[in-house]
């Protein structure tokens, strides 16, 4: 890839987050004319770079963009949800060709031709400001048969049958060239004249000619139709400069048949009068339902093909072909066979075939097919233009001064600076060496002199070497504003499909994360952020009978705690209840009944950590997937962070995630056991202690101590690793004990002894022995030896 | 000079560029009975073509190449 490609892959990339995040700003504030601007130069940019490059359908999209937004920036055209929505689809799209592009080097096959709907749909608003988006989108389609000219010469119906009979596709190209467009530098002519194989062509006047006096020649009033062979991508790229100015609609044999017969199409087939695409629909379900015709009736099958039909009969408000239809399902019913059904759709099909426009039915040449996918592309937008909604959700940034990009900025590949790190992390591991160096001169040479100077020169490179460490942190730390960004659109999409209505506010968003921390934390989130949206918050009149605000708030902070991050995300929800818990978790059988009388509320509430729980009553396709907390804890562990839920029935949930700033480097204390060293991550310590052995009571075959009045389990790690060894006493009779942190529950690991303390690079151990859940992994030790890292938590899971 | 005048006939020659459509147009308002021979025209620009559409004078050649005439045919000749 071309290193212009790239570059403009990563401006648009950021350009499009911005253009996100302003369509979400402007859609609380409509009025924002800074922000308009913005929008505006925005699109504008990213459109011209996009003509650096062979990407016509990007081009076509974002010209089409930029025009509905020049509108709205002059007051043609009022701000609105819908209008947002196409917006933010178009994001989306070009979302999408950049990720093929940054994929495959190209656009690949699917983005060659612009995205009609996209581009008619943000047209329209231009159009008709005041009418619904896809309507003339729609219209457009289903007059395309009458705008073939009746009057064409037989010559050229001759070479245009031949040339679809040899597969050409052919199109009839309508191009209204903008009045102003010769000041644009643009030659209507030239530019049709370039055009390929045309067979016919007709210039007219758009309106009817002034008299001579009165004429301006340079206000253009052309009208150029063409017949022509083309493929539709030729033509999109030939019209991608003006793709507003120019219409083409494919020609098949059928079509200039209808022309010829003048076929009125609205006479009396049962199905006549159907929009194509529930012709299309109906073809589908026809064929498979003779697909299907021999199981016996009614297969779950037949039941669904039975449901859409009257889905679509009933949206098509034809009285006659519903009582039709639900004579032949009554019929089926009766004599279980699906064949009433069957005769009665396939009739009613072929004469909606014969009699309606071709745009539907049997596939007979390739330039039908392509046809008939048309008008449902067209359809599927007018369903997806929702009516317009009241203002379900207003996120608002509590910190809307967000620091701005600097302005010198140099970008690198994370590789490389994952490159980096990793040498860094050697020369830390290195430098360990020099003390054992000086060790060994000191004792095994009594070389004292060197031995003093060998750790004065350590002393300046583990300066340096901390210094290096420091400095790449900072590089790979990263704002948590990167993850959080994208939740103002998951909440408005997610909120506008459950109809609730939801403030989500954002806080500490500049809090600063190492980046693949950051990277870590983006699912776990957005999993809990759909939980809390989906279970947590009320429907907007459940929460008024709560006595609630109608308006939900969910409130994602981060913070910086000190060397962790925190990110505390809290709803004003119906919270999660014990009680309820209790229930689910004894129906599943989850945990002995027993056990779960003794628990407190709170550890009620944790269970919802449980691998096979999900509290929803109902799996929605929103959250609930399978995917349970359990997941989300583990993810959050598998960092090394952890996470914390609290819940108040009716008040709402608070779940607060912990992360270390930075993985690179974890502080462990060292360990003995068995005659091995181990590592244990000093975040889990709570204390060590000597404890005598007359102080250990065995309660329920379970060790215990009492430890500042409280009651903690101990568990020898000889034990917990199978290693066949008591563990060692000092000389006073006394364990050697840890207190950790597992889990918020304390537990204490007996072993031999303790050492110090010290900084490791994590390196998580690989293959066979990566499965090894009770080892977080390895660290190479000054004296070039390996010390194994524990992960307690797993350990006494 | 691709917009030349002899007498009562505009000669539209080889190349007649968008300057030339208000030269064209003025002409062709001040003389009504303006002909144009377009013989050696090998393109005009649309804006010429539009100052043909609107006044309609007398072509008194057509262009004698096939493509520039198919497309002033496409144009002139109609209703």
């Amino acid at each position: 890839m071309n290193a212009l490609l790239q570059q403009f892959l990563q401006e648009s990339r950021e350009a499009l987050e911005s253009i996100g995040s302003t369509l979400l700003a402007m859609e609380r504030e409509p009025g924002d004319h800074s922000r308009l601007g913005e929008l505006f130069r925005l699109v504008h940019t990213l459109k011209g770079n996009s003509g650096l490059f062979d990407f016509p359908a990007l081009t076509a999209v974002l010209h089409a963009a930029e025009d509905v937004m020049d509108a709205v920036r002059n007051d043609a055209l009022g701000f609105s949800q819908p209008l947002a929505d196409q917006l933010l689809d178009a994001a989306d799209y070009v979302s999408a060709f950049l990720d093929a592009v940054e994929s495959q080097g190209t656009p690949g096959a699917d983005f060659q031709v612009p995205p009609r709907k996209l581009v008619e749909g943000l047209r329209s608003w231009l159009a008709t400001p005041a009418l619904e988006g896809a309507n003339s989108g729609v219209a457009l389609v289903s007059t395309q048969n009458s705008r073939l000219p009746v009057d064409l010469p037989s010559a050229v119906r001759d070479l245009l049958i031949d040339a679809i009979n040899a597969e050409r596709t052919a199109f009839l190209l309508d191009y209204q060239p903008a009045a102003d467009c010769f000041f644009q530098g643009t030659d209507p002519l030239h530019q049709v004249r370039q055009l390929p194989d045309v067979l016919w062509r007709r210039i007219r006047p758009l309106e009817a000619w002034l008299p001579a006096a009165e004429i301006d020649a340079y206000a253009c009033n052309l009208r150029f139709e063409i017949l022509l062979l083309a493929s539709e991508e030729s033509l999109a790229e030939h019209f991608r400069y003006v793709a507003d100015q120019a219409t083409w609609w494919p020609i098949t044999l059928a079509s200039l048949q209808s022309v010829d017969e003048s076929v009125d199409t609205a006479s009396g087939s049962d199905l006549a009068g159907f929009e194509p695409l529930a012709l299309d629909i109906l073809s589908t379900q026809y064929q498979a339902l003779s697909a299907c015709s021999q199981e016996p009736w009614p297969s779950g099958q037949h039941v669904a093909i039975v449901t859409t039909l009257e889905r679509v009969l009933a949206s098509q408000d034809d009285v006659t072909a519903m009582a039709a239809f639900q004579d032949c399902r009554e019929q089926s019913n009766r004599q279980n066979d699906a064949k009433p059904l069957l005769s009665w759709l396939s009739g009613a099909m072929e004469k909606a075939i014969a009699d309606d426009t071709p745009s539907t039915g049997p596939v007979t040449t390739p330039v039908q097919g392509e046809l008939g996918g048309r008008p449902i592309a067209c359809q599927a937008l007018a369903l997806g233009v929702a009516p317009d909604q009241a203002d379900t959700i207003t996120p608002r940034r509590a910190d809307e001064t967000a620091s701005q990009a600097p302005a010198k900025v140099l970008k690198v590949e994370q590789e490389k600076i994952d490159r980096l790190m990793n040498l860094i992390g050697e020369i830390v591991v290195a430098k360990n060496g020099l003390p054992y160096l000086a060790e060994r001169a000191e004792e095994q040479y009594g070389q004292r002199e060197l031995a003093r100077e060998i750790k004065a020169q350590y002393a300046v490179v583990n300066r340096i070497a901390e210094d290096l460490q420091d400095a790449i942190m900072q590089v790979r730390m990263m704002p948590v504003s990167f993850i959080l960004q994208r939740f103002p659109r998951l909440v408005r999409d997610i909120t506008r499909k459950l109809d609730k209505k939801v403030n989500l506010i954002l806080e500490g968003e500049d809090t600063e994360a190492d980046k693949a921390m950051i990277e870590a934390l983006a699912d776990p989130l957005v999993h809990i952020v759909r939980n809390s949206l989906d279970h947590g918050l009320e429907a907007p009149a459940e929460r008024l009978a709560a006595g609630k605000p109608e308006t939900g708030t969910l409130r994602i902070r981060a913070s910086q705690n000190a060397d962790h991050v925190v990110i505390s995300i809290e709803d004003d929800g119906r919270g999660i209840d014990p009680q309820k818990i209790k229930v689910k978790v004894a129906a599943k059988g989850l945990v002995e009944p027993a056990a779960l009388e003794a628990m407190s509320d709170q550890e009620l509430v944790n269970l919802v950590f449980l691998p096979g729980f999900s509290t929803a009553e109902q799996v929605s396709d929103l959250s609930g997937r399978g995917v349970g907390m359990d997941v989300v804890r583990s993810g959050i562990e598998k960092v090394g962070g952890h996470l914390r839920l609290a819940s108040q029935v009716g008040q709402g949930t608070q779940l607060s995630l912990s992360l270390p700033l930075s993985m690179a480097v974890t502080q462990v204390m060292v360990i003995e056991s068995g005659g091995q060293r181990f590592g244990i991550p000093m975040d889990q310590v709570m204390e060590t202690v000597r404890l005598p052995d007359n102080a250990i009571h065995t309660i329920k075959h379970q060790p215990t101590a009492q430890l500042r009045g409280r009651t903690i389990p101990l568990k020898g790690l000889n034990q917990l690793l199978a290693v066949p060894l008591e563990q060692v006493r000092n000389e006073d009779d006394e364990y050697a004990l840890m207190v950790l942190r597992s889990r918020s529950e304390l537990v204490g690991l007996l072993i031999d002894d303790f050492y110090g303390s010290i900084d490791i690079i994590l390196k998580p151990m690989v293959g066979i022995l990566g499965e090894l859940s009770g080892y977080s992994g390895t660290a190479v030790m000054g004296d070039g030896s390996i010390l194994m890292i524990l992960n307690p938590t797993e350990l006494f899971a | 000079m691709s917009l030349i005048f002899k007498g009562n006939v505009a000669h539209l020659v080889d190349q007649v560029t968008v300057e030339d459509a208000e030269t064209l147009l003025e002409w062709l308002t001040q003389q009504p009975v303006g002909k144009v021979n377009l013989k050696k025209l090998e393109h005009l620009h649309a804006a010429n073509l539009q100052v043909l559409m609107a006044t309609c004078p007398k072509v008194t050649a057509w262009p004698a190449n096939p493509d520039t005439r198919a497309w002033l045919d496409a144009a002139l000749q109609q209703s």
